[in-house]
């Protein structure tokens, strides 16, 4: 089982125009140490409009400068918004396969739709509609990036035949992935052959049965690209301390401050009532799942906080389900001290991946 | 952390509505009528009416409310309320401004069992094939017109409603506290269109400054069995929600 940072760049009140600056450089450096660790991946969300919670408008920049600064961690979009008033999917490929350039090949192309009317309703954009673009640009996406000219009447988008340029460095094209929110968006990613983004802190338990149905779907998938990608990713939280209640206690911390910014958020089916988004969202999962109660000292079940031991044995447990890559958000809202996010990376490199080594 | 409410609300604790106890009756209203707009509003005013224990939503929203209930322990009545979306800590709640019921009785037993902040008015509800209204007056001067130009079936399913918060003055010492009021809803049939809404006068409906409304979200009508049950939470409306909810049922 492999492992990723990542990023929603949350920002804490009052805003300054340094305070902005400094959440990225912060970032920026736990990147750094994570590719000198060994980390698979580092993922960057796209969101608007969402205060404090994050502050990560334009991903492909962000990413672009981290990939600037390491040489082997990959670069994935968590997820790009495959929505025509967020995104044009022309703009979406080209910028994509730039930083698939710029990073050596180094890009996971994840896709999505927004979640939230904070967003949706930013953009004026129909969340009756929002899965039927998905499906309409992750196919036509990977069209733009393999042929030399492209042209196409659609529903969301038209244009006359042009080269889509540059093309991605990947050949044929970068691993494809879907962010998977709702249930049976899972199902989605199985169907169309791409990598599962699980952006929702499931329990390990219901994450075995996803899993075991994504992997039976996947056999008979159509696959929206040139390959299929059948990897799944689950989110998760991460801060390693020696001392196990201070682990906990402060990934505990982190979680709860998470979840509050996350409630803030008016999610999609709170304004607009719609069959687009049959469940309140990420954020709801979110919620409901990593803020369970627990013992004292004891973190969440399959979250990562403690000591190296009880971070083991959390993750053990997602390796059984057979997830192949856990992404860790390590802060929010800058509640955790920069020097300690690095301490607890360091520690989780020294004492819990080589328990994941191959 | 996310912004705070700026309306202190024991600065108008004596116009607020009296509940002697959370303890209200149990009422059932089958097979009734309800229409709600969800549009958003301007930042400063929503947040100047906001008490200071909860936060905005992200946008901040008005969510409003109409009703015909044909079947009640107080006989058939209309209500119309101008509502906040708000957040108490994290839980989306609709903080009710003010309120226009048909019925005395009804609007009596709503605002000394449950806080709502209801004046007794006049109450008209249209219903059309493409479009249903709602028309609030006081003294004989509008002062809310509510449309819906219905045009999707949906399910119950699809939609979503909110529990409401009432500012009052509870219990022998009266000390302003929000109580929260928390139907449930059995939906049969649901529709959506285009909403409509007219606020002549918000300060007539108790609208400090009033509410200014900034882009239309969406409206939608459906028909529900529903009830009203004793007060189950109670939240100070100075300190925040998160640390000074407290469960009383």
């Amino acid at each position: 089982m492999k492992f990723g940072v990542f990023y929603e760049l949350s920002v804490p009140r009052p805003w300054t125009r340094e305070s902005e600056r400094q959440v990225y450089l912060n970032a920026l450096e736990q990147v750094r140490l994570a590719d000198e660790l060994g980390f698979h991946s580092v993922w960057a969300v796209e969101h608007h409009f969402l205060e404090e919670y994050s502050h990560c408008s334009a991903p492909e920049l962000f990413l672009t400068a981290c990939a600037m600064q390491t040489k082997n961690i990959r670069v994935g979009h968590g997820i790009v918004v495959c929505v025509p008033q967020f995104n044009h999917p022309v703009r979406i490929a080209e910028r994509a396969a730039v930083l698939d350039i710029l990073s050596g090949g180094r890009l996971e192309f994840g896709t999505g739709r927004s979640a939230t009317w904070t967003e949706l309703g930013g953009f004026r954009a129909d969340p009756d509609t929002t899965k039927k673009s998905w499906d309409e640009f992750v196919h036509a996406i990977p069209q733009m990036w393999m042929n030399e000219r492209f042209g196409y009447e659609g529903e969301f988008f038209s244009m006359p035949t042009r080269a889509v340029l540059p093309k991605p460095y990947q050949d044929p094209h970068p691993p494809l992935w879907v962010a998977v929110s709702s249930p049976g968006t899972e199902f989605d990613a199985a169907d169309r052959g791409m990598g599962a983004l699980g952006v929702n802190f499931t329990t390990f338990k219901a994450q075995e049965e996803r899993v075991q149905e994504y992997r039976r779907r996947i056999q008979q998938c159509e696959p929206a690209g040139a390959f299929v990608n059948d990897q799944i990713a689950s989110a998760n939280f991460l801060f390693c301390h020696d001392d196990s209640k201070t682990g906990v206690e402060t990934g505990k911390r982190m979680i709860g401050t998470f979840q509050y910014l996350a409630g803030q958020l008016d999610m999609a089916k709170e304004a607009w009532p719609t069959k687009g988004y049959p469940s309140p969202g990420l954020l709801a999962a979110t919620r409901r799942s990593a803020a369970a109660p627990t013992d004292p000292g004891e973190p969440p079940e399959g979250i990562a906080v403690g000591n190296p031991d009880q971070i083991i044995r959390e993750l053990k447990k997602w390796e059984a389900t057979g997830v192949d890559l856990v992404n860790f958000i390590l802060n929010a809202n800058e509640v955790i001290p920069q020097e300690q996010v690095l301490e607890s990376l360091r520690l989780f490199g020294r004492e819990v991946m080589p328990a994941f080594a191959d | 952390m996310p912004r705070h409410g700026l309306f202190d609300a024991t600065t108008v604790a004596a116009d607020l509505p009296h509940l002697a106890s959370t303890d209200a009756p149990e009422w059932e209203m089958p097979d009734a009528e309800f229409l709600q707009i969800n549009w958003e509003v301007e930042d400063e005013p929503a947040l100047a009416l906001t008490p200071k224990s909860l936060h905005p939503s992200i946008p901040p929203f008005a969510s409003f409310f109409a009703s015909h209930i044909p079947e009640s322990p107080v006989g058939p009545f209309s209500l119309v309320q101008i509502r906040l979306v708000v957040r108490a800590g994290i839980r989306p709640r609709a903080l009710c401004l003010g309120a226009v019921c048909d019925s005395p009785a009804a609007a009596e037993a709503l605002r000394t069992h449950w806080g709502y902040p209801v004046q007794v008015g006049d109450v008209e509800v249209s219903r059309r094939h493409d479009v249903v209204r709602y028309s609030a007056a006081l003294d004989g001067r509008t002062v809310a017109e509510l449309a819906v130009h219905t045009a999707d079936v949906i399910s119950g399913g699809d939609l979503m409603t909110f529990d409401n918060l009432h500012l009052v003055r509870l219990g022998e010492d009266e000390r302003p506290q929000l109580v929260q009021v928390d139907p449930e809803y059995t939906i049969h049939n649901a529709d959506r269109g285009r909403p409509v809404v007219t606020l002549p006068d918000p300060e007539a409906l108790g609208m400090r400054g009033g509410l200014r409304l900034a882009s239309p979200i969406i409206g939608f009508v459906f028909r529900a069995d529903t009830d009203l049950v004793p007060i189950r939470f109670t939240i100070d409306p100075v300190e925040p929600a998160i640390t000074s909810s407290r469960r009383v049922a």
